[in-house]
């Protein structure tokens, strides 16, 4: 039916139906509002934390006169006077890109193992086990963190270092935690993306003679692949946003995580370092408004939003590369 | 079983006997293996593959029932028959593709150049080399046309940069599709037409060298035009290799192949010199099943 015809018959309908109360109509009229209310909402609260946080940040630029290279380049916080992030900002570049790199071979290995090797009667307790992994609130990573990692790490720098140096706090501690919270997420995804690697490309590679290890190395993962690398964006989107769990272990000071002047062998470890999210998390509870630490605070988190956009763009581009869903 | 059971139960089955009157088919008579016994007309030529008394089963149900049947080299063989036949299984079990699935069982032997591929020992990645294989949907890999045909040679190893160039070349001629892609062989294969993935898969499978090649319904998914090209390539492939194509299309295997196997419910019914096959059927399910009475 053209346009034209609805409305025809739309409009005879009416006339036929006028003055009429229709307890069908009436449904289907609020369905459609209370749908569209949901999507304005979504809408609504996206703009509103973006503006909101983006106009309190552009404040550090106008009224306190920071500059952005101010930030990134000193590494002087006073939380007063001077706001130097790169301290904070190379420590969590190093906590994403390591987590990454740590967990991703893991996560892509046990994901071939549930996906490809396991037989049927483990996977899916398997999968279970992983997405119940996934559901682990933070704080108990935290906990866990405190408890089992920190006197792991102390231990094992003290020993490596041949004296009482660390007290376990810092980057490292932090990046174990976060490496297992990242495991899960990239797990989940990377098994769906091999599991959507149809059959016949399987059967392909070993009717050509390949090995069933030649097969999923030169068949099945090249053809997970954006898939795969989906579910590592994500990863290193919350490890990124991580901050109660690294809270927990980080310490929270604002020294570099690691100096190469080293005191112990090859590379000395601060005890306790910040990255820009548990920055945020110890400062902003003395913050008072209209002061410049206020704007600063606002500044890192318009950052971390302005990250995680960026990440999600990303995961789309590969998202849309996908062949196999 | 239970598959083909209640596709041949609820399908009419009528034929018209050759006197003209109207019966309906024994039902019973096709669905028991009762007469496992071919009818057999021999080939002349010298054989490739002979299976002997080969039996499948898929757990409880026995897919290929005591199959003894040759394969002549540097012929095209087709496996004709209803579908849930076995034709495709039989197939599969030349190259041991198989063995993928799990709870398989296999009895009896197939002869490749009078040795058993199921003996203790085969090398089966050696064995699925010299028998390639081409699927009912045509199956490339996500990468560029040249690494899809250059996979093969890249998992068996030690061929130069040139070797593989020149090797995916020739097949890529060899699959008539060399004149079509040369100018974007970096190109991903998914973006060929339906045809000419198939073609794409012929080469993959052409540049490990194969003696023999198994196509399981390779036209199946395509249109008549793509179908035309892949037959007109199956003739020129029976120059160089033995190949055996299974088909539920009783025109295309009249018109690409020397010999013809009829598969019922899982048993070989009969084989022969196509020609004899369709013009002069041995058993009368044959008959009636190029008459198109069933199936």
């Amino acid at each position: 039916m053209s346009k034209a015809q609805i409305q025809q018959a739309d409009s005879a309908a009416r006339l036929a139906g006028s003055g009429k109360f229709s307890l069908k109509k009436l449904f289907d009229d609020s369905a459609t509002i209370y749908f569209t209310i949901c999507a304005l909402i979504v809408i609504a609260t996206l703009l509103l934390v973006y503006v909101n946080i983006g106009s309190q940040a552009y404040q550090t630029f106008t009224q306190w006169h920071i500059s952005l290279t101010n930030l990134f380049t000193s590494n002087n916080w006073d939380a007063v006077n001077n706001f130097g992030l790169k301290a904070n900002f190379s420590g969590t570049l190093m906590l994403v890109i390591l987590t990454v790199f740590i967990s991703a071979p893991f996560s892509v290995g046990m994901a071939i193992f549930i996906a490809e090797i396991a037989p049927n009667w483990i996977q899916a307790p398997m999968r279970g086990a992983v997405e119940l992994f996934l559901g682990i609130p933070s704080v108990i990573f935290g906990l866990l963190g405190l408890i089992v990692v920190v006197p792991f790490v102390r231990n094992v720098m003290n020993s490596l270092a041949g004296a009482y140096l660390y007290n376990g706090y810092g980057i490292i501690a932090a990046i174990i935690i976060v490496t297992f919270m990242v495991l899960p997420t990239i797990t989940t995804i990377s098994i769906d993306a091999i599991r959507a690697v149809p059959r016949e490309i399987r059967e392909g590679s070993l009717a050509l003679g390949a090995t069933r290890w030649q097969t999923i190395r030169n068949a099945v993962l090249p053809a997970a692949l954006p898939g795969v690398m989906t579910g590592v964006i994500l990863g290193v989107t919350r490890a990124l946003g991580e901050t109660v769990a690294v809270a927990f272990v980080i310490g929270g000071a604002e020294q570099f995580p690691f100096t190469v002047n080293a005191t112990a062998p090859f590379i000395h470890f601060s005890n306790g370092s910040d990255v820009l999210t548990t920055l945020l998390l110890f400062n902003f509870k003395e913050a008072t408004n209209n002061t410049p630490l206020y704007s600063v605070l606002y500044t890192i988190s318009f950052m971390l939003l302005i990250i995680s956009a960026i990440m999600i763009a990303i995961s789309r581009y590969f998202a849309s590369r996908r062949v196999y869903r | 079983m239970s598959q083909q059971n209640s596709s041949l139960n609820n399908s009419p089955l009528t034929t018209v006997s050759k006197d003209g009157a109207i019966k309906r088919v024994n039902e019973e008579r096709l669905l028991t293996s009762a007469e496992t016994v071919t009818k057999m007309r021999a080939p002349t030529a010298p054989l490739k593959i002979q299976t002997n008394t080969l039996n499948i089963y898929y757990g409880a149900n026995h897919a290929i029932k005591s199959v003894s049947m040759p394969i002549p080299e540097k012929q095209v063989t087709a496996l004709m028959g209803p579908s849930g036949c076995g034709k495709s299984t039989f197939l599969k079990s030349l190259n041991r593709m198989l063995d993928i699935i799990p709870d398989t069982h296999i009895s009896g032997e197939v002869l490749f150049d009078n040795k058993n591929v199921y003996a203790h020992g085969i090398d089966v990645v050696e064995l699925r080399q010299r028998l390639g294989m081409v699927f009912q949907r045509p199956n490339p890999f996500p990468k560029s046309i040249f690494e899809n045909v250059a996979y093969g040679l890249k998992i068996m190893g030690g061929f130069s940069r040139s070797e593989i160039a020149d090797r995916v070349e020739t097949s890529l001629r060899g699959a008539a599709l060399w004149d079509e892609v040369q100018n974007r062989l970096n190109q991903s294969a998914l973006g060929l037409s339906g045809g000419q993935q198939q073609r794409l898969c012929i080469a993959r499978a052409l540049a490990v060298a194969p003696e023999v090649l198994l196509m399981d319904e390779p036209a199946s998914a395509l249109d008549p035009i793509a179908t035309l090209k892949i037959e007109d390539l199956i003739h020129e492939l029976r120059q160089q290799y033995t190949i055996v194509i299974v088909t539920h299309n009783l025109q295309q295997a009249t018109r690409v192949s020397q010999y013809t196997g009829f598969f019922l419910t899982g048993a070989l019914i009969e084989f022969g010199p196509t020609a004899d096959v369709f013009e002069h059927s041995l058993d009368e399910r044959t008959y009636d099943f190029i008459m198109g009475r069933f199936g």
